[in-house]
């Protein structure tokens, strides 16, 4: 089960442009990671 | 914070291809690419326009004219990484998003790891991610995350133009 642990804003500006940025920290449990590794390994 | 060279990036979506126009700045070129082109997936060892996410342990205020990490001893294009990336690196794009970056990341040391900032970095390199300076995004934490040893985590940095 995947926990998400963080998420944070931030914003940029450059003359009317605005950009926001988003950053989003998710802790994966092993059981999971085990998963990706896996699904990694078959797509090489 | 998005730094100068998101700047240069940006200049670049103008161009025909990825050479064109009339700078051919190297960041420049990978802004088109990396923005404008059917790119899926951070890979290393292709061409440009890749990029990924790096984390790091400094906290000095991010600028305009960063073009590092303040610390990059966790990096995994350090000589010695302290993160080992677990999963490849993937690039969306959707609705109003310019770029969205997530890179997987697990403590293999016996120590905990403290994240305080995270990048966005351009792969400048065609064929070795050590090279992989042109940093053009930087946040630094407002709460830092601790890795314990053995935990994984997934790292998302979203570049959003909002359309009004």
């Amino acid at each position: 089960m995947e926990k998400k642990v963080l998420i944070e804003k931030d914003k940029s500006k450059f003359d009317t442009m605005e950009f926001v940025e988003t950053i989003v920290i998710t802790k994966i449990e092993k059981e999971d990671k085990d998963n990706a590794d896996k699904q990694l390994q078959e797509d090489a | 914070m998005l730094t100068n060279n998101f700047k240069k990036m940006l200049k670049g979506l103008s161009y025909d291809t990825y050479s064109g126009g009339s700078g051919n700045n190297t960041m420049e070129s990978i802004g088109r690419l990396l923005f404008n082109d059917n790119r899926t997936y951070g890979y290393f060892g292709g061409s440009y326009g890749h990029a990924c996410v790096e984390v790091g342990g400094g906290d000095t205020a991010p600028a305009m004219t960063d073009y590092n990490l303040a610390d990059s001893n966790y990096w995994r294009s350090s000589s010695s990484p302290k993160l080992t990336r677990t999963a490849g690196d993937v690039i969306t794009r959707g609705d109003d998003d310019l770029i969205s970056m997530q890179t997987v990341f697990t403590n293999d040391t016996e120590s905990n790891i403290i994240v305080k900032e995270v990048g966005l970095y351009a792969n400048m390199s065609t064929t070795n991610e050590a090279y992989m300076f042109g940093l053009f995004a930087r946040k630094v934490l407002d709460t830092p995350v601790t890795i314990a040893p053995g935990e994984t985590y997934s790292f998302i940095y979203t570049i959003k133009m909002p359309l009004s």
